[in-house]
């Protein structure tokens, strides 16, 4: 054993060599086949392949590869797979698996939008007159702006009010809050997830919601200085939305809870009946739940097969539909149909008090659903 | 067949050369002969834990030193090391019968928690110490360069448990990290440009959430 040690000694200066040369990087010296077998022990939570594709792109490669086509074979219906991986892009591979685990969120599945048509309602928000008539109306327009600007720090919504204001704008009149603030702030609020505003504050995928503690401010503002000035509104808003929505959970797209496969049943309990012959695919009941301020939405996602030939993008193309920009989380498609306005969808739902649709839907270019249920409201 | 020069000569190799024969009844020890020349021992019930050394012995072909290549004396002594402490309690139906599949089917729903491989269910989780002295034996390898090397020697000699207790060492290492953390702990350098890893960070966001 000495004599063993001893060799070793002196051969093992030699072998030092070639580790350091190793060392460079010694994931590059192990085979794909026990690259393989590492990864298959970290399937059970899809975000360790997630990052694990960040992390290198020989992982990625591989993931794409060999990794995802057994999973997806496994857990979801034959018809809806690719073509297996030397021929079929991988790229499909990909979407499918993140369709199967990976919720959209409220943001891409359109919870944040606010009904297009304010069902006739004359909701007119507009800059408040003051009676108290301080300098020039432009000057207190601007006024009240920076005020409102001043107030919030969070960021986004300074993005949304398209940077008119001044950031910066300690106004004299920071004492002086009125309606209007609330008002402004809560379109403000509204606007930055409203579709037409499109970058950072909507594709913020970790998104906390922005100005969470500038909105406290205004609530206690408010009630502090509700009649202080005296201003007489011209609009008229339609009961909701004094105070803007808070959103208790994550907003972005996330790992879904619940089951991670698709269904054929669950699509056809969502489509209208003249849309049988469709097959939308579906996540199980009920999808990923996020549980909110004021109710549960239960979240969910699907694909369909064959979209572009499909009834549903018949009917879309016949009756013209224009598209929401809301963002698919699965592919890159910037804009949606909304497919509840559409009468895609079986039986009338309704909405609830707020204005809010009980099931909302949106289905994009190529197929992709993502859309978010309600508790139907007990009394209508 | 005259002992190597090197070969410290035990009784048991003297009888063994005495009976003369192929040795499969006689408790030898198999040489393995390391990439440089060194050899390294192992007891012939140990070696029965590599696949590829017990049919080398069943076929009669493992007198002489086995040259093992790709292996470094000191992997080869960690491989040794390893077989001679499972060795008494390997049973090879039990370990052929665990899942190898790296992609096993997993009932619909997962939890977090399971394995890709399902350990044998014993009524005491660790009857003769195994586990803890896996534990350690993996803890105590210095560097990433010497786990994936034992992975390396350890697939080249068909020992699977070992294969497996590596792989699920290096498994460990990468879960619930984020990316810039597994490439630290796998010592990964970043191939991506950086368009292409932006792409890729926006894609997988979602894993990003908490």
């Amino acid at each position: 054993m000495d004599r063993q040690q001893a060799e070793e000694g002196g051969s093992g200066r030699a072998r030092v060599k070639t580790t350091l040369a190793e060392a460079a990087s010694p994931l590059s010296a192990l085979a794909d086949d026990v690259l393989l077998q590492i990864l298959g022990r970290l399937e059970a939570d899809p975000r360790d392949w997630a990052r694990a594709s960040c992390a290198s792109p020989r992982l990625a490669a591989l993931l794409r590869t060999a990794c995802l086509p057994p999973r997806l074979s496994r857990t979801l219906p034959t018809e809806l797979l690719p073509a297996p991986p030397p021929d079929g892009a991988p790229a499909a591979w990909a979407a499918l698996h993140k369709l199967s685990v990976c919720c959209p969120g409220l943001l891409r599945a359109g919870v944040l939008l606010e009904p297009t048509d304010d069902f006739g309602l004359e909701l007119d928000i507009g800059p408040d007159i003051p009676i108290c008539a301080g300098p020039t109306d432009a000057a207190s327009v601007e006024g009240f702006e920076a005020t409102a600007t001043s107030r919030d720090r969070g960021g986004d919504v300074v993005v949304a009010a398209a940077g008119s204001a001044p950031g910066a704008g300690e106004s004299a009149n920071a004492a002086s809050w009125s309606l209007y603030d609330d008002l402004y702030l809560d379109a403000a609020y509204d606007c930055s997830s409203e579709p037409q505003i499109p970058p950072a504050a909507a594709a913020a995928e970790p998104a906390p919601p922005p100005p969470v503690a500038a909105i406290r401010d205004v609530d206690e503002a408010t009630t502090t200085h509700a009649a202080s000035c005296g201003v007489a509104r011209r609009g008229v808003v339609a009961g909701s939305r004094r105070h803007p929505r808070r959103w208790l959970g994550t907003v972005g797209a996330h790992l879904a809870s619940g089951s991670w496969t698709l269904s054929r049943e669950q699509g056809n309990k969502l489509l209208a009946s003249r849309f049988r012959g469709d097959r939308l695919y579906l996540c199980d009941w009920p999808g990923c739940v996020h549980a909110e301020e004021r109710r549960k939405y239960m979240v969910f996602r699907g694909v369909f097969h064959n979209f572009a030939r499909s009834q549903v993008r018949r009917a879309l193309r016949d009756t013209r539909r224009p598209t929401v920009a809301v963002e698919c989380a699965f592919c890159g498609c910037k804009e949606a149909w909304d497919l509840y306005s559409a009468f895609c969808l079986r039986g009338f739902y309704g909405y609830h008090d707020d204005g809010e649709p009980v099931v909302r839907a949106y289905v994009c270019e190529n197929g992709h659903v993502a859309g978010a249920w309600t508790e139907r409201p007990l009394y209508s | 067949m005259a002992p190597p020069a090197t070969d410290a000569a035990t009784t048991k190799q003297e009888q063994q050369h005495a009976a003369g024969g192929e040795g499969v009844e006689v408790g030898g020890d198999l040489r393995l002969v390391a990439e440089c020349g060194t050899v390294v021992r192992l007891s012939r019930s140990a070696a029965r834990m590599s696949t590829t050394l017990f049919d080398m012995i069943e076929a009669g072909c493992a007198e002489g030193g086995i040259p093992i290549k790709g292996a470094d004396v000191g992997t080869l002594r960690l491989v040794a090391a390893y077989c001679e402490k499972h060795a008494p309690h390997y049973d090879p139906v039990a370990s052929a019968a665990r899942l190898r599949d790296p992609f096993p089917p997993f009932p619909i729903e997962f939890t977090p928690a399971s394995y890709a491989v399902k350990p044998v269910t014993q009524l005491d989780p660790d009857p003769h110490g195994l586990e803890a002295w896996d534990r350690k034996f993996i803890s105590d390898l210095p560097d990433n360069s010497a786990l994936f090397n034992l992975i390396i020697v350890a697939n080249l000699m068909a020992i699977e448990d070992l294969v497996d207790l590596g792989c699920t060492a290096v498994a460990d290492k990468m879960r619930g990290k984020t990316p810039d953390e597994i490439r630290v702990a796998l010592d990964i350098e970043n191939d991506y440009t950086p368009e292409q890893e932006a792409e890729v960070r926006r894609e997988n966001a979602w894993a990003f959430e908490d």
